[in-house]
């Protein structure tokens, strides 16, 4: 009998250990060329989109496979940007196996590991790609350190969605929506309303949505203000310029009363449900804002100051091309992504979410122009992106985001003014900088 | 040679087999241990020791963290704000018991319909905590359409900012906390209550003793190893919440509600500081070693155990 149990033990623990032991060294189970008789080549590709955004994605990586027989990609959806991010960031470290391509936020970042190749290396080879076609401010927004690393694949610009119905109600004409902050103030005054007259604002003018420190870059760049210096050792948020228009954001919230305080993560449910006039978001929500909402929408660009241009800085996610000692793997994801970032990829990406093809001539493109006729406001974000400029990538934009965000805050709730906020936001973010290697 | 076989074959039949076979038995459990337990406590105290920012590789720097975390011009208050904010939400912890007790009494009364009252008082324990967040989003609304704020309104007071309060967050998610958590101890209130042999108080209802007196005198002593264990896990519990910080206040409004948790989580994943994180992980273990060690010598020397 204890024989038998000794037995048991023995066999359970040993079949435990060599489990343990295959998992790690199991070949790598994608990276080689497998030689099949058509010496098929299967590229592990993850991505960051869900929903009906990440069924184009789908669809694109399924036309792919089905015109390039040679090539197989096995797409995964890997969870957020940042889950995204910290999967690529652990493999690096731990020297685990990466994708060959991925679908990343904040992708140059990436290059001072040596984990990915530059994009130029491709964008500029014997299958290269004419670079002038895509947006200018969309190459800055893949670079770091005077180095292009990844290809601009799904981009946005912060928009001003508003209710066209509660525009005609206050006596604003829904055709003519701001253009400018004044505006913004004077129209927000109108729309700002205590509708049940209990003494209590329930109808704002405007808001944002919650990532403020988006739309407060944008306003600092519309100023002329610099997010950071030539080197990137510090970041220059305690501007005058910058500073004058934090003071204007919190004016919005404490002298105009167009904006409720700290409100921002309650701004986009707001908005949809007709309790909120204007808001400030990403365009990337057009298409399922056009469908959720029961009013009239209008969607215009970003205001600015009065006799000036707006800036759009550009958001959104890149793809990047991994290092591999086989020319043939990376022949084979650049092909991907070339086709993934492609015109035609561009536009089905850009029909079937909010958004814009990347291309500076995509307004001529008729399947585009058919779409647009029936998706209007999907048309305003593409206009605007002659106004687009990439906010520079360093190493702290984490911090970055998280202090400004923390610096409109304590304005909006009187707990500092906007110099000493964005003093505080400046110290937090330098002293980052100073800590990465 | 003879002597020497004696001896390891008693060896082996006093000690080894029966040992040997229990280990084996057991080499399951810790290979799981092992691998999700103690290899990742041991790596965060061996990463809090070093500098480590994402996407490079970390470097050792000694206490350097710690000393960021106790004494630096920007770390310090903002460690300690989050340590007091923690603690700050676990007086919800007494509150919670208080009001768990109180109706497991109530629902181990002989009443109509008992079970329907303890599934309800259930339900909101095994419902995940984003889902809460996100449902308890709506309930604090803000604005007068919110669903607390439109009912204060109706009952003629003026509403409230709630969460976005810098006052008024942290009560709010501890009262959250309060519904959300009263289930599972008023489950193991009941299961306590009903361990209490009925002939004890059939004893002191013929001495006279009254309801208040019977509690005090029987039920109270007499739950005291619950009431210690509902403690201590509430408390640890309440230290440890994250879910509804990240959901619902992003530790805001102005850091009311950055709690240890969710610095820690600021400093991971929107600073990157893997080794920073990990030394408020470290300082956060050491407190809730500390912690349980008090209740298991104070509480614990004072429990009636049968």
């Amino acid at each position: 009998m204890k024989r038998n149990l000794l037995l048991i033990g023995l066999v359970l623990g040993l079949a435990l250990l060599s489990a343990c032991g295959r998992e790690q060294s199991e070949p790598t189970p994608t990276a080689g060329a497998e030689p099949t008789e058509e010496q098929v080549i299967t590229l592990e590709f993850w991505y960051a989109l869900s929903g009906k955004t990440g069924e184009a994605v789908e669809a694109l990586v399924e036309q792919f496979n089905a015109s390039h027989p040679n090539i197989h990609v096995n797409a995964t959806y890997q969870g957020s940007y940042g889950e995204i991010m910290g999967k690529v960031w652990n493999a690096i470290y731990a020297e685990q196996t990466l994708p060959q391509v991925a679908h990343l936020g904040g992708a140059p970042l990436l290059g001072k590991t040596g984990a990915i190749v530059p994009i130029t290396d491709f964008t500029e080879g014997a299958n290269g790609i004419d670079r002038s076609q895509i947006y200018d401010a969309l190459w800055e927004y893949n670079s770091a350190g005077g180095q292009i690393w990844s290809m601009p694949f799904n981009n946005s610009v912060p928009v001003l969605y508003y209710n066209r119905d509660l525009f005609a109600a206050a006596g604003l004409d829904p055709d003519r929506p701001p253009t400018t902050w004044d505006e913004v103030i004077e129209y927000g005054q109108a729309l700002t309303q205590d509708t049940d007259g209990n003494g209590e604002v329930d109808q704002w003018g405007f808001n944002t949505h919650r990532d403020t420190h988006w739309y407060i870059s944008a306003m600092f760049l519309e100023n002329g203000a610099q997010i950071v210096n030539e080197e990137q050792t510090e970041v220059l948020y305690n501007s005058p310029e910058a500073v004058e228009m934090l003071q204007l954001w919190g004016d919005m919230v404490n002298k105009y009363q167009i904006m409720p305080p700290a409100q921002h993560k309650e701004a986009k449910g707001d908005f949809l449900a007709g309790k909120l006039g204007m808001l400030l978001r990403s365009c990337a929500g057009i298409p399922s804002a056009a469908e959720e909402v029961t009013f009239d929408l209008g969607v215009a660009p970003i205001p600015a100051i009065a006799g000036r241009d707006p800036v759009e800085p550009v958001g959104g996610g890149s793809l990047v091309i991994f290092r591999s000692d086989d020319q043939a793997i990376l022949d084979a994801a650049w092909e991907f992504v070339k086709f993934m970032t492609s015109p035609d990829g561009s536009l089905h990406l850009s029909t079937h979410s909010g958004y814009v093809p990347i291309y500076k001539d995509a307004l001529e493109w008729p399947d585009l122009q058919v779409y647009l006729e029936e998706h209007p406001l999907q048309r305003v974000p593409i206009e605007a992106l002659q106004y687009s400029y990439a906010i520079p990538v360093f190493p702290a934009l984490g911090t970055s985001d998280g202090a400004l965000r923390q610096a409109v805050e304590k304005v909006e709730l009187g707990a500092a003014t906007p110099q000493e906020a964005l003093n505080e936001a400046k110290a937090v973010v330098d002293k980052n900088i100073a800590e990465q290697q | 040679m003879t002597a020497l076989a004696r001896q390891r074959g008693n060896w082996w039949h006093r000690w080894g087999e029966e040992t040997l076979s229990a280990y084996l038995f057991l080499l399951p459990s810790i290979v799981i241990f092992a691998t999700f337990v103690f290899f990742p406590l041991f790596f965060s105290f061996y990463a809090s020791l070093t500098h480590w920012n994402l996407p490079f590789k970390p470097s050792f720097t000694g206490l350097e963290n710690y000393h960021y975390l106790f004494t630096d011009e920007i770390g310090a208050p903002e460690f300690f704000r989050s340590i007091r904010n923690s603690f700050y939400y676990a007086l919800g912890v007494p509150l919670n018991m208080g009001i768990s007790l109180a109706i497991a009494v109530l629902l181990n009364q002989r009443l109509r319909g008992v079970s329907l009252f303890r599934t309800a008082y259930f339900l909101p324990t095994i419902t995940s905590t984003a889902a809460i967040s996100v449902i308890w989003l709506w309930i604090y609304h803000p604005a007068d359409y919110g669903l607390l704020n439109s009912i204060l309104l109706k009952l003629g007071f003026s509403p409230l900012r709630w969460l976005r309060d810098p006052h008024l967050a942290m009560p709010a998610l501890i009262l959250m906390g309060i519904w959300h958590g009263m289930g599972y101890n008023i489950v193991i209130f009941l299961a306590g209550l009903q361990s209490i042999p009925t002939t004890l108080y059939e004893a002191a209802e013929i001495d006279g003793a009254g309801g208040w007196a019977r509690f005090w005198r029987i039920t109270w002593p007499l739950l005291g190893p619950t009431t210690f264990y509902v403690l201590v896990i509430g408390i640890i519990n309440s230290l440890k919440a994250f879910t509804q910080m990240h959901v619902m206040t992003e530790g805001g409004p102005l850091g009311a509600t950055t709690t240890i948790t969710y610095y820690l989580y600021q400093q991971a994943f929107e600073n990157f500081a893997m080794g920073r994180a990990s030394a408020v992980a470290c300082v956060l273990f050491v407190i809730l070693f500390i912690l349980t060690l008090i209740q298991f010598k104070v509480v614990g020397s004072r429990i009636h155990y049968e």
